[in-house]
């Protein structure tokens, strides 16, 4: 993973779907943030006209591959050239899961890291990425996958917030004077656990994950979010990866967890 | 972190490695003295490198002399290992900040080389104050580091490799975002001439300093001695720190050339016995529990390493260990670890207490500002007194939430005065009673006269503050602020009328020599009419107590909330308020830390007899332990009870804060407050110890089943007093003039203090102490 992502570039998948303008300028804003080439790719024997004038008005060369859509696109995202993958979250049937067919299979089969884009994001259309929100629950696995893509990030200057939600069984024993403790609390948890040297800053939460997520992602204004994750999306995993892409409304960048360091 | 076995390796033994004597062709005693092995319970180990524990590990492996602290980082300063010299009482601030501690030269720094696959334990002598370290391995590497306490402010560091080191490497790391340090490429000093360069041409002498609000100094002196292929380095440091001015450079200087000129031998020499003769006044032992008892003595090692003894002693809440708590003084200080230095080395508590009198011309100013007449003193201090509590913070909810302790925990004010009144009584320092620290006393006194309200009915109420319990704020008539306002009114009304109520000749303490002050203590003094008020507010003073219950309400409407056990929310210690939020807390009957509890801790006299029970029956159930003060403070309070194995239970929690990292924040600092409070379980708790203005209070309770004995030695008015329970049996010796209180029941089975002079020996007769024939 580490030399995937320091060597490849942007891929962003598109179809004919009016959101792909949306998606193509969050690659391009990405692409620029890390100084690296962006691509468009449409999975079909013929662009259509629509998806061609999409990718020319980003800028970007279009690549267009034949076959079926679903594993044709995870070949294409699985490919060693590609950094990072940008798709379209889609939209979900009946809410689960919490994007569209296509992205979902990407996302559980490829071992790139995937930017999923929600419909109406704003995040990079009127300014460049600036800021990312790394949720982190002090697993070294979660870590551990997400190190390279966090070093991608801060090598392009991205500001880093961390957030760390509580645990119920990791609530310190003793809060003496909240605003020393906790700020002490949270400088150790960096220390241990920030996975980059860029000096991040932290911000603690209490309460349901997801939830704080979503909202100090929000009130941090971050463009994206940065998510270790198991790769699974069936009823009763990944709760917080679910709600972050039924409900965020900034696009979230998922980073799979190599299946042998994640936990049973 | 473990005791360390008998059969550890000896690192002076000459088989541990090719160290064994050092390669300086020193006498064999001069090694023996550096490279002393761990000792069983006086030392605490740590094995091997866990990157996730070195900032934690840095904290308890911290040396300091009072004034200066240097973090237990190793020489090489590992990535994160957060090399902090820290200064007493010195500060930086960025704008829109609170002050926080000023990061001092980091002055031992040593490049040695890497070797992931050796062996390496470090240890703290804590009898001697020796930090050790010791690597085998491709090569051999050991250092001792300590910080003088003979001479504050003189930090010695001595390392041998068995293999040549890299001599670019002994300067100071720089860079990162914690370091400020500003390095002098050519020191403007005339006596860098002075440092003889011509005679140790292998010399070098480095004057660096730092500076925020405040100026640390510090000089620096490497010798290397590098010989087939073996290196010694002798690391010396002179420090210098001011609060608010830049100190001059040539005095640092100087103290380092008369610190060279000494020799490193000797510098340890004199080191170890200063250690020593502290420990004499402040011997602990509780054979049958060696586990607490390195506890225990690992704790007292801080407080005495964290607070000087001379001039004035700020102690932050984690004293001189980390960055913890932004280096702020807080009630911990006055509280928790005082007492035990006012038994012990009363020169060190006097000279926190002088930190408190120096800056009471804030505190005067800030009550002149509300409104109120004399010194309001702040919750969180620092550079000068003013209130140093930030006003709001970001919860965990993430809403801005106002930070309400400097506005409304005033209960600082009587316990800066309670903290005066236990050292003198301690001491019989006279500075307190006739001298300038007179003022800690009656201008707070003064204080809260103009702060009290007297109702129609004559009651007079305390409204809208924070009592010790900070889970309910803005509360009125908190039992604990107002009996402490009461006894802190009556003790103001006592010195202005008759002094300070020791006795004739128990009033000296020859170890300290009253200071003339600066004037603070015009104003400690009070007419005949103000001293009858403060009687008539003390005496009208609501205190919560019920005697139908025999117990008192933590405050006005606290019997009205909802009735949640702490069993119900989890098993303590745990922090209540970050589990259920603010509000739920808020409005139940959990409590933080012992509120009224306290009270039978701290002014157990000003409490109706056998209220105690009552209140622990009524309060520690709601107690979540949810500050770290609570557990030793409960802990004694269960000894007093006849509680033994609760107490020693909750003592253990205390104890091992740090040690096991509980709260995972000691990489910021340890809990000296903590570690004042087990002192206080064992010597207020366990054996009764009370200083009282007619004599030195003894009053043993049962030991837990494990203890075979618990020893303490404390000082009573200059006299070392030596105190050894041993279950049936306690003696009490001293010099034939201490006077001691000690329990006697009569006949009528009543049981009264009885004025004795020591030595003494208390043997138990059932549940009674009856002193040996003869006394």
């Amino acid at each position: 993973m580490t030399e995937l992502t320091e060597r490849g570039g942007v891929l962003v998948a598109i179809d004919d779907h009016p959101s792909n303008a949306t998606t193509l300028q969050v690659g391009v804003a990405l692409g620029r943030a890390l100084e690296r080439t962006v691509t468009a790719s449409h999975i079909a024997d013929a662009a259509p006209a629509s998806v061609r004038e999409a990718a020319e008005d980003a800028g970007v060369d279009l690549q267009v591959r034949p076959g079926p859509v679903v594993p044709t696109l995870i070949d294409v995202v699985a490919a060693a050239e590609v950094a990072v993958a940008i798709v379209g979250r889609g939209q979900p049937e009946r809410g689960d899961p919490p994007a569209g067919h296509v992205a979902v299979a990407v996302i559980e089969a490829t071992a790139t890291p995937t930017l999923l884009v929600p419909p109406h994001t704003t995040a990079g259309l009127d300014a460049p990425l600036h800021k990312a929100l790394l949720p982190l629950d002090g697993a070294a696995e979660t870590e551990a996958a997400v190190a390279p893509t966090v070093k991608l990030l801060a090598d392009a200057a991205l500001e880093l917030v961390v957030v760390h939600v509580l645990a119920d069984q990791e609530v310190p024993a003793f809060l003496d004077q909240a605003h020393h403790e906790l700020e002490s609390w949270g400088r150790e948890f960096l220390a241990r656990h920030a996975v980059t040297e860029s000096a991040p800053r932290i911000v603690l939460r209490a309460g349901m994950p997801g939830r704080n997520v979503l909202e100090v992602a929000s009130s941090e204004a971050a463009d994206l979010i940065v998510v270790g994750w198991s790769q699974d999306l069936s009823t009763g995993r990944a709760e917080v990866v679910r709600l972050l892409l039924a409900d965020a409304e900034r696009p979230v960048l998922l980073v799979p967890i190599e299946p042998d360091r994640r936990a049973t | 972190m473990s005791e360390p076995d008998s059969a550890a390796p000896n690192v002076a033994d000459g088989s541990a490695s090719t160290l064994a004597a050092g390669p300086q062709s020193q006498p064999a005693g001069s090694a023996a003295r550096w490279w002393r092995p761990p000792t069983p319970g006086w030392s605490v180990v740590l094995a091997g490198d866990d990157p996730a524990r070195r900032r934690a590990d840095a904290s308890l492996l911290t040396v300091a002399d009072g004034r200066f602290g240097t973090r237990g980082t190793r020489e090489e300063c590992d990535a994160g290992g957060e090399p902090w010299v820290l200064a007493a009482g010195v500060y930086r601030q960025v704008p829109g900040d609170i002050p926080r501690p000023l990061p001092g030269p980091p002055w031992f720094h040593l490049d040695v080389p890497a070797d992931d696959d050796a062996d390496e334990r470090r240890w703290l002598d804590l009898r001697r104050g020796v930090l050790h370290r010791e690597r085998r391995g491709a090569f051999g590497y050991r250092s001792a580091r300590f910080a003088s306490l003979a001479r504050p402010g003189i930090a010695v560091q001595r390392s041998t490799s068995d293999r040549t080191l890299d001599r670019g490497g002994d300067r100071a790391p720089t860079g990162g975002s914690d370091r400020t340090r500003e390095h002098d490429a050519e020191p403007p000093l005339p006596v860098t001439d002075g440092v003889r360069r011509h005679r140790w041409p292998s010399d070098d002498l480095e004057v660096s300093h730092t500076s925020g609000i405040g100026t640390i100094i510090a000089a620096t002196h490497t010798r290397w001695d590098q010989r087939d292929g073996r290196t010694v380095v002798d690391r010396l440091a002179s420090f210098e720190a001011h609060p608010t001015q830049c100190p001059a450079t040539g005095p640092v200087v100087a103290a380092l050339q008369q610190a060279r000129a000494a020799g490193c031998d000797r510098l340890l020499l004199e080191h170890e016995i200063a250690w020593a003769g502290r420990w004499d006044d402040a011997r602990i032992a509780i054979p049958g529990d060696p586990e607490l008892e390195l506890a225990t003595r690992f704790g007292l090692f801080h407080l005495m390493a964290s607070a000087s003894d001379r001039g004035e002693a700020a102690v932050g809440a984690r004293g001189l260990s980390g960055p913890g708590y932004a280096g702020h003084v807080f009630w911990d200080a006055d509280v928790f670890v005082l007492p035990f230095l006012a038994a012990t080395h009363p020169s060190s508590s006097r000279a926190m207490l002088e930190y408190r009198r120096r800056r009471l011309a804030a505190a005067r100013q800030r009550a002149r500002a509300e409104g109120r007449a004399g010194c309001r003193l702040p919750w969180e201090s620092a550079v000068d007194g003013s209130e140093a509590t930030p006003s709001t913070t970001v919860a965990l909810d993430g809403t801005q939430l106002a930070v309400e302790t400097g506005r409304l925990e005033e209960h600082i004010v009587a316990d800066v005065a309670w903290a005066a009144w236990h050292h003198h009584l301690w001491s019989g320092d006279r500075w307190v009673t006739h001298g300038p620290a007179r003022a800690l006393l009656i201008e707070t006194a003064r204080y809260w006269a103009s702060r009290l309200e007297q109702d129609a009915d004559g009651t007079v109420h305390l409204r809208g503050v924070i009592g010790p319990d900070e889970y309910h704020e803005d509360v009125d008539d908190n039992a604990y602020t107002n009996v402490m306002v009461r006894w802190h009114l009556r003790r103001a009304a006592g010195l202005c009328t008759t002094g300070g109520n020791l006795p004739p000749g128990g009033d000296v303490a020859e170890a300290i020599d009253d200071g003339n002050g600066d004037g603070d203590g015009d104003d400690a003094d009070a007419d005949a009419a103000e001293v009858a008020r403060w009687r008539e507010l003390a005496t009208g003073l609501v205190d919560g107590y019920d005697p139908r219950r025999g117990s008192h309400e933590q405050f006005a409407g606290y019997g009205d909330l909802e009735p949640l056990a702490a069993a119900e929310v989890g098993d303590p210690p745990l922090a209540a308020d970050v589990l259920l939020g603010r509000e739920r807390v808020a409005a139940s009957q959990l409590v933080k830390q012992a509120d009224v509890l306290l009270l039978h801790h701290l002014v157990p006299d000003e409490l109706p007899a056998g209220s105690l029970r009552q209140d622990l029956d009524r309060y520690l159930p709601h107690t979540v332990h949810g500050s770290s003060l609570s557990p030793a403070v409960h802990a004694s309070l269960l000894a007093r009870e006849g509680r033994p194995e609760e107490a020693a239970e909750l003592l253990r929690t205390a104890a091992r804060i740090d040690l096991d990292d509980v709260t995972g924040t000691t990489a910021g600092g340890l809990h000296l407050g903590a570690m004042g409070g087990v002192w206080q379980a064992l010597a207020f708790g366990f054996l009764g110890l009370r200083p009282h203005p007619h004599g030195l209070a003894v009053d043993p309770r049962p030991l837990p089943a494990r203890w075979q004995a618990l020893e303490l030695t404390v000082r009573y008015r200059g006299d070392r007093v030596r105190l050894r329970h041993r279950r049936d049996r306690v003696e009490v010796a001293c010099a034939a003039r201490v006077p001691l209180l000690v329990p006697v029941t009569g006949d009528d089975a009543t049981t009264a203090a009885r004025l004795l002079l020591g030595p003494v020996v208390l043997r138990r007769d059932g549940e009674r102490w009856r002193p040996e024939a003869g006394r």
